[in-house]
């Protein structure tokens, strides 16, 4: 599992350079890594649960489309695809 | 009122639906999702192929629309913070500190099945791991 994301993502690799983890301890490490509640799962229960509170009352100002249009391009200029790494 | 979560891999449908009954639980959003249907609130947490632009997120704003963004897709949060999109949870508010990057928050390509586990779940256990 491991070897799978450091072949993958350079960040991955970091991290076992990081960790140095000894072949010998790749297993005891995966296990306790698939033990472990996901962050993300985690992470996801709670945007849905805080959304659903937030949702019923959170009023919205209207932008106006020229507004927008100026903000949209300082926003493709500024972020560079970041939000789209996997174009 | 009506809410479209976008959620996959972090979470299954089945959960998401138990958290938030009335809400159409969607798979993760990809591009032109947010032009093809209405809502008046979005919840962004797993992204797909192509992903949206942020300008999608910006004109679903105009149109007085409701975005949270979290999780997996915590980096749009954190970006369009200023424009109104609103960010929750752990991953954003490390996104926000500058901890977390696009690999490590995104899911990889190659792998889809349930088991797999993602960058930032395993850069979570192993900090753990070394008691950080």
């Amino acid at each position: 599992m491991i070897e799978a994301h450091l072949e993958m993502r350079p960040a991955a690799r970091s991290l076992e350079k990081a960790l140095d983890a000894s072949p010998a301890d790749r297993a005891a490490l995966e296990a306790k890594i698939r033990e472990r509640p996901r962050l993300t799962a985690r992470d996801a229960a709670l945007v849905i649960t805080r959304a659903r509170e937030i949702a019923p009352s959170h009023a919205v100002p209207h932008a106006s489309t020229q507004s927008l249009d100026r903000l949209a391009h300082r926003v493709r200029r500024r972020t560079r695809y970041r939000s789209a790494p996997m174009r | 009122m009506n809410a479209v979560v976008f959620v996959g891999p972090s979470l299954s449908a089945h959960t998401a639906r138990e958290l938030w009954p009335e809400a159409e639980i969607a798979p993760p959003i990809v591009e032109g999702d947010l032009f093809r249907r209405r809502a008046t609130t979005w919840v962004i947490i797993d992204v797909g192929v192509p992903a949206p632009w942020p300008e999608e997120l910006l004109r679903a704003r105009a149109r007085g629309e409701t975005i949270v963004a979290g999780g997996a897709a915590a980096l749009y949060a954190v970006e369009l913070r200023a424009h109104g999109v609103l960010g929750f949870g752990e991953l954003y508010q490390r996104a926000r500190a500058g901890l977390e990057r696009d690999d490590l928050l995104t899911w990889p390509r190659e792998i889809d099945h349930a088991d797999a586990i993602t960058p930032i779940d395993l850069d979570d256990a192993m900090r753990a791991a070394r008691g950080k």
